[in-house]
């Protein structure tokens, strides 16, 4: 596989399918010991990236020759190959030939912020390679197409000319998240009325004469199509809370039926659409409510062939540097930006929270004399923005890299004032990226809170992270001696082997750090924010956390991503510590805290040591709010100030899924207890259930060759084990490996 | 019997015994041995200071403390140890850390401070209640002069209740002994 | 106490002897009783400015652990993985420094040191108070102090016992065990010196209450005996203890699996720590205070001569600790141990290492010198340099221990707050005050084990002379 500037395990509408789509072919098993390669070439470290088994920095503007150096050595009519420099070309060599090699078994993407002719230049190389129909499927278009920010430009020339005097504007914060050349404010206050429908009052409905109040998605009722045309109807969860309209019952109302509610518009289209009546209707509309999607609603696959010739994309890439704009992974676009668990989930790569930054590569950043905290001053086409400096390692030379999200006025408590805001540096005809950015230093520093300030694996490899490439692990080369040596005990062992067992086993071939499994365990687990001040001091409060490494030389590193939580040690060390006995081993192999006898020493915190315990230093719960008490979830306790917490594997899935199959009267069969974390996750990275139960997932998966604990010298016994990360590059090409 | 009995409040208080005050404790200790072996048993001596060999010049036993604290430090260490064992194998067993229930090896610090606290406790309590403390009034403080016991000054008493009492003949052995001055005192 | 608007006569040093000579039972009864007898109103001024300025930063303690229960213990700067800041490198520096009173009241009393007398009692005092001080972080480091009583054995409706595999749970028996039976030590030794005072003044409130104090002593030989006895026992326990406390506080770490933390050593050389720093507490303040209050002839040069020897001897013990850690690191080939002293050689807080070597080993040095030993300006410095040098060797071994341990992920920085000094500072209040109090109406010297050394020593020249005589 090919990635050029795509980040498909994460951005798009099809991320998550990929995500799960790519796990499963890293994944190698005894009877499939086969693995895909995936070539990467990306401005900045990305999920995608990371998981690559050659990664190649290089600047967004030259992905477009990348592309049409590819494309001439796969042989698509009409592109030459343009001069790379030394890496590039051995990269491009290497990628050319393996795709040649596997024609109708490989596939070469792009991301959405490539323009469409290299989008074209894409699947021209695709069709070279006899994949199209084979790996690369089309059908109908799904969603109406877009017009983007031209569309927006023809509106604000349209309002300057006089030519609006109404508009209404729905989930559109187009004064925030306007282009730095687009003019939004001062066109609003041109038109006669301004409605605007959303949830928030934003920056949009500051000028506006009237707002709205929307439903939040979790609240409306509507429909939606999958990538691939599959309908679902989308069902709320609750009643609107602050009586908030969706947008379905606004355009009704514009339309005339002001009463229409959002249930009954939905039925009605859907009556329509499925051509029932009655009560066959009826009961095919129950059908589709338990189901969540319409059978059979997918699109049908169709054909394309290319007809003509396509030009090469490359235009000579200017000198100087260039800045990028990406979405923020957690905030998107900003609209998110008031919601405190997308501001404090760490950013994935850099680590940062609560803040955005100009991210450069080590090597501009001596060169421009710059370390991080640095504060400068971006200015782009003439427009200016100061932002703080972050060095990613990985990233490309002469490329910035910021993310747009931030630097909002009126998000509300949580969101205002938080990092700056990138769009106003933003070009409509550079939206993603352009050349010509100028940076000037300034004599202030910021603070940039980040939940992980050292990144290297100071030579621990073998306890933390140990990889191997497929071809090494399939075939060792000598047994090297090295047969694990049983650590003796002074003591009897416990028993465990009877009853439920619980563990955990965490694919690290499959983990791209994509921040799921955080969020995740923090809504189920009621685990509050703590705000910048409390990270940069060092106390975020996730339960699980994505440790990122950086490997190998600053310019082209590997990147390994590794999420950690409560290993739940049969040794656990923070046990025998505890004074008061708040955190002890229950029969099933958990590793229990007490949230109630918790005295506060912090022992068991200093002596694990994967860090994993979380300590509530103020009290973070906001008790007051009855929002936040509806939002929590009943089965968790909600802690208090004073007391350690941690992942406790559910616990309270596990004891539900004890009740129900009581109440069964059988025995809880395997899957039906998923961690919280196992649950988000997109690729199945992780799998949890009984160690006694020989035919459970997690117990085959263990006793793979490739599981390893974290620290085994310690001999702590954790439950929970990882498999190692097997890279799979290319033995012909020596120049870098992942 | 020359016990004084103790009579109304109207009548003088009865006497208490005799006290001579020495000014070295070489001479106290001469005088204390010469009493004991004349076969005197309710005399006492009060010195500033502890002087070596003068309990045994007057005739006092070895003091049983040093058994009052060896049963404390055994009830102590022994106490605690039983107690913890107790507490991990019968009353609430516990899995901490996958360690054995009975993890001796992690009982002996509390076991050995049970054994110094309690070891201590006898001591001064026993000390205490042997010596018949708090008691902030004794006869003897009436002696004249006796302030001078906590400072410098070396006294034996003769009491009364002694069956050789006699206030004269104690007066002359006393002063022959080398005593600076001897009085009567009352209770 | 004298009067400070009184001409001090100049002080003659005494060197070679424990006492100046020319003293009696009387003359130093008289003059350790004089210092604090005399009626409260008439308190000299050093003394208040002192009391107060020392009541002041106890205001301060009392706010910051207001504060500290009220709002949370985020008020310190300690994080996830520092989780230990302050609050127990405070703890384990008085707990140190507490120590030494405890081994020259009791190690030297069954060795029979008699250079002890003259020290001891304000050295227990200086034990107790400094335990108080210690013994307050323990209860107030926890997130939610109210529960401490559950560490606790009683039996409790949760049915729930304390976990005695803690090494926390052993530091309650020991500083409870130690704060009880130093007290009472040190109240034992007491009750023949308030008779004393019992006697001598003349005030009714105070004979009335040195009179209740007292609990009646009056001297007898039998008393003296059982006295004697008791003391010889406790001392005989109390050594042990005050090496088990310590050793249990080191525990508090080797029994953690921490790099850094996790060193066999830890006991002694804990314990070495303590008597050495604690040493030093002594000297810095019997040199200002033998001053003030005119005690030159009791505490001689020839006491600061010994204690300096004791520290040096302390300070060797503690410098092959500081080396057989860098050898352990190097000969266990193991990498986390490895970089342990990698980075306390050139890590971020590598500044405090090396301050710890330079105030702990090489500064002290000087004490082989006999010269540089009895110079008491450069036995001052030497001894606040020490106290220092303790002070880091705790926060080396908290701190950049737990900063960088086995995940690189969960590096970080521990950067103390406002709060963290403030209790810090404020705990010298507390210290200072009933310290002050202590000098103010508590006789600072053991007055019965001074005249027992002056008889001790007269008898012996009068012996000598008896001898001499009869050899004339």
């Amino acid at each position: 596989m090919v990635a050029l500037d795509s980040d498909f395990t994460h951005s798009g509408a099809t991320a998550i399918r990929y995500s799960r789509d790519f796990a499963d072919k890293r994944r190698i098993t005894a009877a499939k010991p086969k693995m895909n390669r995936l070539y990467a070439a990306e401005p900045t470290p990305s999920h995608t990236g990371t998981m690559a088994d050659h990664r190649l920095a290089v600047r967004a503007a030259e992905i477009a020759s990348l592309t049409d150096a590819i494309a001439a050595g796969v042989g698509v009519a009409g592109v030459a190959a343009p001069t790379l420099d030394e890496k590039a070309s051995a990269w491009v060599k290497a990628a050319v030939a393996d795709l040649k090699a596997n024609a109708g078994k490989s596939i070469v993407i792009t991301g959405e912020t490539q323009s469409a002719a290299q989008h074209a230049l894409v699947l021209a190389i695709n069709n070279a390679l006899g994949n199209l129909g084979k790996t690369v499927t089309f059908t109908a278009p799904v969603a109406p197409a877009a017009t983007g920010n031209a569309g927006l430009k023809a509106l604000v020339d349209e309002i300057n000319a006089g030519a609006v005097s109404l508009l209404v504007i729905s989930d559109a914060n187009i004064v925030y998240n306007a282009p730095g050349d687009i003019d939004v404010k001062s066109a609003l206050a041109k038109v006669a009325t301004v409605v605007h429908h959303g949830l928030y009052a934003d920056e949009t409905s500051e000028g506006a004469a009237w707002h709205i109040n929307g439903a939040h998605y979790l609240e409306s009722w509507g429909d939606s199509r999958a990538f691939d045309g599959t309908a679902a109807i989308q069902q709320p969860l609750i009643a609107p809370l602050y009586e908030g309209k969706t947008l379905l019952e606004v355009v009704a109302a514009l339309s005339g039926n002001t009463s229409a509610n959002g249930h009954d518009l939905v039925k009605a289209y859907w009556k329509t659409a499925l051509g029932t009546d009655g009560y066959a209707f009826d009961k095919e509309w129950q059908i589709i409510l338990h189901d969540g999607t319409v059978k059979a609603s997918a699109s049908a696959s169709s054909s394309a062939t290319l007809t003509g010739t396509i030009a090469a994309t490359a235009t000579p890439a200017s000198e100087g540097l260039e800045i990028v704009f990406r979405a923020d992974s957690s905030l998107r676009d900003g609209s998110a930006a008031n919601n405190g668990w997308l501001q404090e989930v760490p950013k994935p790569i850099t680590k940062l929270v609560w803040d955005n930054a100009a991210q450069v590569s080590p090597a501009t950043a001596k060169t421009l004399g710059v370390v991080a905290t640095d504060v400068v001053e971006l200015s782009f086409q003439g427009r200016t923005v100061k932002a703080p400096i972050w060095i990613v390692p990985g990233q490309a030379d002469n490329t910035v890299v910021v993310h747009l999200g931030f630097g909002r006025t009126k998000a509300g408590k949580v969101g205002d004032g938080v990092g700056f805001n990138a769009y106003t540096l933003r070009g409509s005809d550079s939206l993603w990226h352009g050349t010509g950015l100028e940076v000037k230093k300034t004599t202030e520093t910021y603070k940039l809170a980040t939940t992980q300030e050292h990144t290297n694996l100071e030579g621990r490899d073998e306890d933390i992270y140990p990889t191997k490439t497929l071809a090494d692990f399939l075939h060792p080369e000598h047994h090297e001696g090295h047969k694990k040596h049983e650590i003796i005990s002074l003591f009897p062992e416990y028993d465990y082997s009877k009853g439920y067992q619980w563990g955990m086993q965490i694919d690290l071939n499959a983990c791209n750090g994509c921040n799921a499994c955080v969020v995740a365990c923090q809504a189920e687990n009621n685990i509050p924010i703590v705000g910048k001040e409390q990270v940069l001091v060092g106390r975020e409060m996730h339960w699980i956390r994505i440790d990122t490494y950086f490997s190998g030389d600053a310019e082209s590193p590997s990147i390994y991503q590794i999420p950690v939580a409560c290993m739940h040690c049969e040794h656990a060390p923070c046990e025998i510590v505890c004074p008061v006995a708040a955190t002890v081993h229950d029969d099933e192999g958990l590793n229990s805290m007490v949230y109630n006898r918790c005295v506060g020493t912090k022992y068991c915190s200093n002596n694990c040591p994967y860090k994993v315990r979380r300590f509530n230093f103020f009290q973070y719960v906001d008790e007051e709010t009855p929002s936040l008490k509806l939002q929590r979830n009943p089965d968790v306790t909600v802690r208090v100030r004073g007391v350690m917490e941690k992942c406790t594997y559910c616990v309270q899935r596990i004891n539900e899924a004890r009740i129900d199959a009581d109440r069964e009267r059988r025995e809880i069969t395997d899957g039906q207890v998923v961690s919280a974390c196992q649950q988000a996750c997109p690729s199945q990275a992780i799998v949890f259930g009984n160690i006694n139960d020989a035919s459970a997932r997690v117990s085959q998966l263990k006793a793979l060759e490739s599981k390893f604990t974290m620290l085994d010298p310690l001999n702590t016994k954790p439950r929970t084990s990882y498999m190692i990360r097997l890279t799979n590059p290319n033995p012909e090409f020596s120049g870098k490996t992942e | 019997m020359s016990k004084a009995m103790s009579k109304a409040a109207t009548d003088s208080p009865a006497t208490y015994g005799i006290m001579a005050e020495f000014t070295e404790s070489s001479a106290l200790i001469h005088a204390a041995e010469h009493l004991r072996d004349a076969g005197y048993t309710k005399v006492e001596a009060y010195t500033p200071i502890p002087v070596h060999g003068l309990d045994v010049a007057i005739g006092h036993k070895p003091s049983r403390l040093p058994w009052l604290v060896l049963a404390g430090g055994l009830t102590g260490s022994s106490g605690l140890f039983a107690f913890m064992t107790w507490v991990n194998l019968v009353d609430y067993p516990m899995n901490i850390g996958g360690r054995p229930h009975f993890s001796w090896p992690a009982f002996v610090p509390i076991t050995f401070e049970g054994m110094v606290l309690f070891s201590a406790l006898a001591a001064v309590f026993g000390l205490f209640l042997i010596c018949g403390f708090p008691r902030p009034y004794h006869p003897v403080f009436n002696a004249p002069g006796f302030e001078r016991a906590t400072t410098d000054g070396f006294f034996l008493c003769i009491e009364t209740s002694d069956p050789l009492y006699d206030a004269a003949k104690a007066k002359s052995i006393l002063t022959g002994l080398g005593a600076t001055a001897v009085n009567e005192f009352s209770e | 106490m004298q009067s400070s608007k009184q001409l001090k006569p100049p002080v003659t040093e005494t060197y070679d002897s424990l006492l100046a000579p020319g003293q009696s039972l009387n003359s130093v009864t008289a003059k350790i009783s004089d210092i604090i007898l005399f009626p409260v109103l008439k308190t000299p001024l050093g003394w208040i400015i002192g009391f107060v300025a020392a009541g002041l930063l106890l205001m301060l303690y009392l706010y910051s652990l207001a504060t500290l229960f009220t709002v949370g213990i985020g008020i310190w700067g300690i994080n996830i993985p520092v989780a230990w800041g302050f609050d127990i490198i405070n703890f384990v520096w008085w707990i140190g420094i507490g120590h030494a009173g405890t081994l020259i009241s009791a190690i030297l009393l069954l060795f029979r040191q008699d250079w002890r007398t003259s020290i001891n009692r304000a050295a227990e005092a200086m034990t107790i108070f400094a335990v108080a001080c210690a013994g307050i972080y323990p209860l107030i480091h926890t997130g939610r102090p109210w529960l401490d009583y559950w560490f606790l054995p009683y039996p409790s409706t949760l049915g729930m016992w304390p976990q005695f595999r803690s090494p926390l749970e052993w530091d309650v028996f020991a500083i409870s065990t130690y704060a009880t039976v130093s007290v009472l030590f040190w109240f034992v030794g007491l009750v023949p010196d308030l008779a004393t005072l019992r006697d001598r003044s003349t005030s009714p409130i105070a004979k009335t209450l040195y009179g209740l104090a007292s609990l009646g002593w009056r001297g007898a030989a039998k008393h003296w005996q059982r006295y004697e006895v008791a003391s010889l026992l406790l001392a005989g326990l109390s050594t042990p203890l005050v090496l088990s406390v310590h050793s249990i506080i080191s525990f508090d770490f080797a029994v953690a699996q921490l790099p850094g933390w996790h060193v066999t050593v830890f006991p002694p050389y804990f314990v070495a720590g303590a008597v050495y720093c604690g040493f030093a507490m002594v000297i810095v303040l019997m040199i200002p205070i033998r001053r003030w209050f005119g005690l030159e002839g009791l505490i001689t040069m020839k006491h600061f001569d010994v204690m300096s020897k004791v520290m040096l001897a302390s300070g060797m013990i503690v410098t092959y600790g500081y080396f057989g850690e860098i050898f352990y690191a190097w000969y266990s080939s193991s990498i986390y141990e490895y970089y342990l002293i990698v980075n306390r050689f050139t890590g971020p807080y590598a500044w405090s290492y090396w301050s710890l070597i330079l105030f702990n080993v090489l500064i002290p040095q000087v004490l082989w010198s006999k010269k540089l030993r009895q110079n008491l300006p450069v036995l001052f410095f030497v001894s606040m340099a020490i106290n220092v040098g303790m002070w880091f060797e705790r926060w080396v071994i908290i701190v950049l221990s737990l900063h960088r341990d086995f995940l690189p992920s969960s590096w970080a920085s521990y950067t103390p707050t406002f709060y963290d000094w403030s209790t810090y500072i404020g705990s010298f209040g507390l210290f200072f005050v009933l310290f002050l109090l202590f000098i103010r109406f508590i006789p600072m010297i053991a007055i019965f084990e001074v005249r027992d050394l002056v008889h001790k020593t007269t008898a012996h020249t009068a012996e000598h002379e008896d001898s001499g005589h009869a050899g004339a």
